[in-house]
């Protein structure tokens, strides 16, 4: 265990933004903090780095508090907010140069550390280009890069792929990967779990301060997805009547809700996915509404924590 | 540290370095500002004025070397664009449609006896001003007053200067002449002795008249006693001659004898004939002798008469010239003072001379030629554009920095904080302590302006400098964008400016106000600068013992802004994280 979080409940003006939270980072894992806007994702990663001190309980670092030794554990700690934390009149390399010296390296090590670090964020050819000449994924690469400018053993990543179209995410999802296989120990947050599942080794998902789950990606499968989600598409769509329908013929609705004109239903795994459909195609029938598209998934989750965090 | 610092110093400088216009802006904007000032202040400052001059319905009436063509020579000598007009009221419109801003009118005065004096008197100046542009009016009507009162002062000069040649000329013919009237009252006084001792001599006369008168009256009688004698001697001879006739006849023997008798008798009579002729001669002469005394002795009591009545005459006419002798001495006296003045006395008699104390002082600066106007305004202008540059650099950088994505990672970072205050304070120190050296050394070779005591004056800009700078660092902490800090920055220098001397002079300044002003940083540098560039005070003398106080002044407010700076900075960094 690297890091231990310990009960930490912090208050902003009456405002309870952490509430008990506890649970434990392992060296050498990608760990996720996953929860919607104002969850207190940042928060908590802020009380990691000792920014924030909790109303209660600790964190430790290798069994140290990181409130008492905040210096010393900042130097081990690498941290990429979700702006980037770059200066954009300076070149990458007086970037990492200027960073490098903020945590007291050597000029033999900036030298080494900033074409270690370049290569990694693939970023060798635009050694001497001004950071404001570089696009969004490259600055978010470069803010990569300075915050692994100093080796750190804890990379933290607030929300690293927010505002970046798909192809830079899968880029930035691929570096995470490359930085893990050095063996840093990434912490990374987002509101999106489709995007940090591939990603992450655990995750916790916290909702309004609270930690709602925390386990590996299958952990929480295996705990909290035993539904199905039916996706139906029909005309002319009295989805209302169609959930009364089904009801009334003895099928049980754990949820459902109408999205983008499709009707979302979970039903429990009682029965075999085809079995569904096949009735659900049927039914339609007597109440006049003609089928136009059925899908059936296993829930995944992205669908997990819409139901654990949002709801 | 020492690492980090230099690290934080060399970032901010490779960011102006990148930022090519900031970094120009801060190198070029002093010399920019210097140049402009030096160019501002060291011109008259109302060339292109435009005057609108009417100089009445004839100028030509005007004559030469009149005020009108004196006022043309000497505007267009200041670079005035004059233009004339030839109706009063169009020369007045032309200030209200602003394409004059000043009318003047060269007006004829009423009295027409000043003309018998100097035809230039003849004339007056209007001026028909704007007072809505009441600094330029003011500024040009200095400017014309200075033109009309150095013509007023030649005009006077040249009238006062004949007044005291004249003045001069009669005191010297009074002079040439008190002699003269001397001796006319001497010879008067000989005349009147002349006279006295005539009147006197006429009065010896009239005895000398009256016993010449006697004598010929006896001479008169004599004549006649011997006019009776010489009848009574013919008689005589006539009878003695008939005796003798009658005797020859008695006696013929006698005849002969008788005869010589009567020959005798004849010779006799012819003697006392010649002798009544004689006689009557001088009976006559001495009664034409008594004739002429009476006239004599008539015209002299004419003479006398006339002497005595002119005698008090005379007196009196001495007694006129001796007042007259006595007047004009008297005004010899009263114009000697009068008589080696000279026209400037009377022109200007308390002349009023203003010295520069500078000139003064040589032996600690190296003052030796005249100061210029720019000198004595350029501690005020060095400390003018510290303050501005360097409260606006330095909260600009801070706040720049604050608001900047890369912040964060500076906050993150295992770096004592208070460097970020110390490198933000160095950078300021470094970019304005550049300016100012340039500010200084374009005033010294660009426009002549005489800087002495480099090392006090480096040592007084260091400390303002940093003043300035923790202003704009703690300014910059204390306000949350740009543009507030910016304003900030901005109404600080003007405060400051307001509270210094040179928009208003402090002693003008109400007691609140002054005591305030007083603390003002950009006072007390003004002060410290003027004491050292203008009078060339040292800040320790060491032979007096004494030290001047400014500087330690600075150095305490800007150590309390280090201390706040840090203190805010801190305080802002807990509530940004």
């Amino acid at each position: 265990m690297l890091i231990e979080i310990k009960n930490i409940t912090k208050t902003f003006e009456k405002n309870k933004v952490l509430n008990d939270i506890s649970f434990s980072i392992n060296k050498g894992e990608i760990f996720g903090i996953i929860g919607q806007s104002g969850a207190g994702k940042t928060v908590f990663l802020k009380a990691l780095i000792g920014f924030y001190k909790p109303d209660s309980g600790d964190i430790l670092f290798e069994g140290k508090s990181v409130f008492k030794n905040q210096k010393e554990i900042m130097k081990t700690i690498g941290f990429a907010s979700q702006r980037h934390s770059i200066y954009l009149d300076l070149s990458l390399k007086e970037n990492l140069k200027y960073f490098g010296r903020l945590y007291g390296m050597k000029s033999k090590d900036i030298k080494e550390n900033t074409k270690r670090v370049l290569e990694l964020v693939e970023l060798t050819d635009y050694t001497h280009k001004l950071a404001g000449k570089l696009s969004g994924g490259m600055q978010r690469r470069l803010d990569i890069a300075c915050a692994m400018m100093h080796s750190p053993k804890i990379l933290i990543l607030d929300e690293p792929e927010a505002g970046l179209d798909p192809v830079l995410r899968k880029h930035i999802a691929e570096l995470i990967q490359k930085i893990r296989n050095e063996g840093t120990t990434i912490i990374l947050s987002s509101h999106f779990m489709n995007e940090i599942e591939p990603l992450c080794d655990r995750v916790a998902m916290l909702k309004q301060g609270t930690l709602a789950a925390y386990g590996s990606p299958m952990e929480l499968l295996a705990k909290y997805a035993d539904n199905y989600e039916i996706v139906i598409r029909s005309y002319p769509g009295n989805y209302k009547n169609i959930i009364e329908w089904l009801k009334k013929s003895g099928i049980t609705i754990i949820g459902s809700k109408v999205e983008s004109n499709r009707l979302l239903l979970y039903v429990p795994q009682k029965y075999a996915p085809d079995a569904y459909v096949e009735y659900i195609v049927k039914s339609l029938k007597p109440i006049k509404e003609t089928l136009m598209g059925i899908q059936l998934n296993q829930l995944s989750l992205d669908i997990l924590f819409e139901r654990i965090a949002v709801k | 540290m020492m690492n980090k610092l230099f690290a934080i110093i060399e970032k901010d400088v490779r960011q102006l370095v990148h930022s090519k216009s900031s970094a120009l802006i801060i190198l070029i904007s002093p010399i920019v500002l210097m140049i402009l000032a030096g160019l501002a202040l060291s011109s008259s400052g109302l060339s292109g004025v435009k005057v609108g001059v009417f100089l009445g319905a004839d100028p030509a009436a005007l004559g030469e070397g009149n005020i009108g063509s004196v006022l043309d020579a000497k505007m267009a000598e200041k670079g005035f664009s004059v233009q004339y007009f030839s109706n009063l009221n169009k020369c007045k419109q032309s200030v209200k449609d602003e394409t004059t801003h000043i009318c003047v009118e060269v007006a004829e005065k009423a009295d027409t006896n000043l003309a018998k004096i100097d035809p230039r008197l003849m004339y007056q100046v209007n001026f028909y001003v704007d007072y809505s542009k009441v600094r330029l009016v003011w500024a040009i009507v200095n400017a014309i007053r200075t033109i009309v009162a150095q013509e007023n002062t030649k005009i006077s000069t040249e009238i006062t200067t004949k007044l005291s040649d004249k003045i001069n000329f009669a005191v010297n013919e009074i002079t040439k002449n008190q002699g003269k009237l001397d001796e006319i009252i001497r010879k008067g006084e000989g005349i009147r002795n002349t006279f006295s001792s005539g009147i006197r001599t006429l009065n010896e006369m009239s005895s000398y008249i009256s016993e010449t008168r006697t004598i010929s009256g006896s001479v008169i009688e004599t004549s006649d006693s011997i006019s009776t004698n010489l009848n009574d001697l013919l008689s005589y001879s006539s009878d003695a001659r008939r005796r003798l006739s009658d005797l020859s006849r008695l006696n013929p023997a006698l005849a002969s004898s008788i005869s010589a008798i009567q020959g005798n008798l004849d010779s006799i009579d012819g003697f006392a004939n010649n002798i009544a002729t004689v006689n009557n001669g001088l009976e006559e002469k001495a009664r034409r002798l008594d004739s002429r005394l009476d006239e004599i002795s008539m015209n002299q009591n004419n003479v006398a008469s006339s002497l005595t009545n002119a005698e008090p005459l005379l007196d009196d006419l001495l007694d006129s010239l001796r007042e007259v002798k006595s007047g004009i001495d008297k005004l010899e006296r009263e114009f000697a003072w009068a008589r080696n003045i000279k026209a400037t006395d009377i022109m200007n008699p308390i002349p009023v001379e203003v010295l520069p104390l500078s000139g003064e002082v040589t032996e600690v600066g190296s003052v030796s030629s005249a100061l210029t106007y720019l000198d004595y305004l350029l501690p005020a202008l060095v400390i003018l554009v510290i303050m501005f540059v360097a409260t606006l650099i330095s909260s600009t950088m801070v706040i720049k920095e604050r608001k900047s994505v890369a912040y964060f990672r500076n906050l993150i970072a295992p770096t004592n904080s208070s460097l970020y205050v110390v490198g933000v304070y160095l950078i300021g120190l470094i970019l304005v302590g550049m300016q100012a050296t340039l500010l200084v050394l374009v005033a010294s070779f660009f426009f002549g302006v005489i800087i002495s005591s480099y090392l006090s004056i480096a040592l007084v800009l260091l400390l303002t400098i940093s003043i300035f700078v923790l202003l704009g660092v703690i300014i910059g902490y204390l306000f949350n964008s740009e543009e507030t800090t910016m304003m900030g920055a901005i109404s600080l220098a003007l405060v400051c400016l307001l509270f210094s001397a040179l928009i208003i002079p402090l002693e003008t300044m109400p007691g609140v106000m002054r005591a305030v002003a007083q603390f003002s940083p950009f006072v007390i540098a003004e002060t410290a600068l003027r004491k050292i560039m203008i009078f060339g005070i040292p800040i320790i003398n060491r032979e007096a013992g004494t030290i001047m106080m400014e500087p330690v002044k600075l150095a305490v407010i800007a150590a309390v802004l280090f201390a706040g700076a840090l203190v805010l900075q801190n305080f802002k960094n807990k509530k940004e994280i």
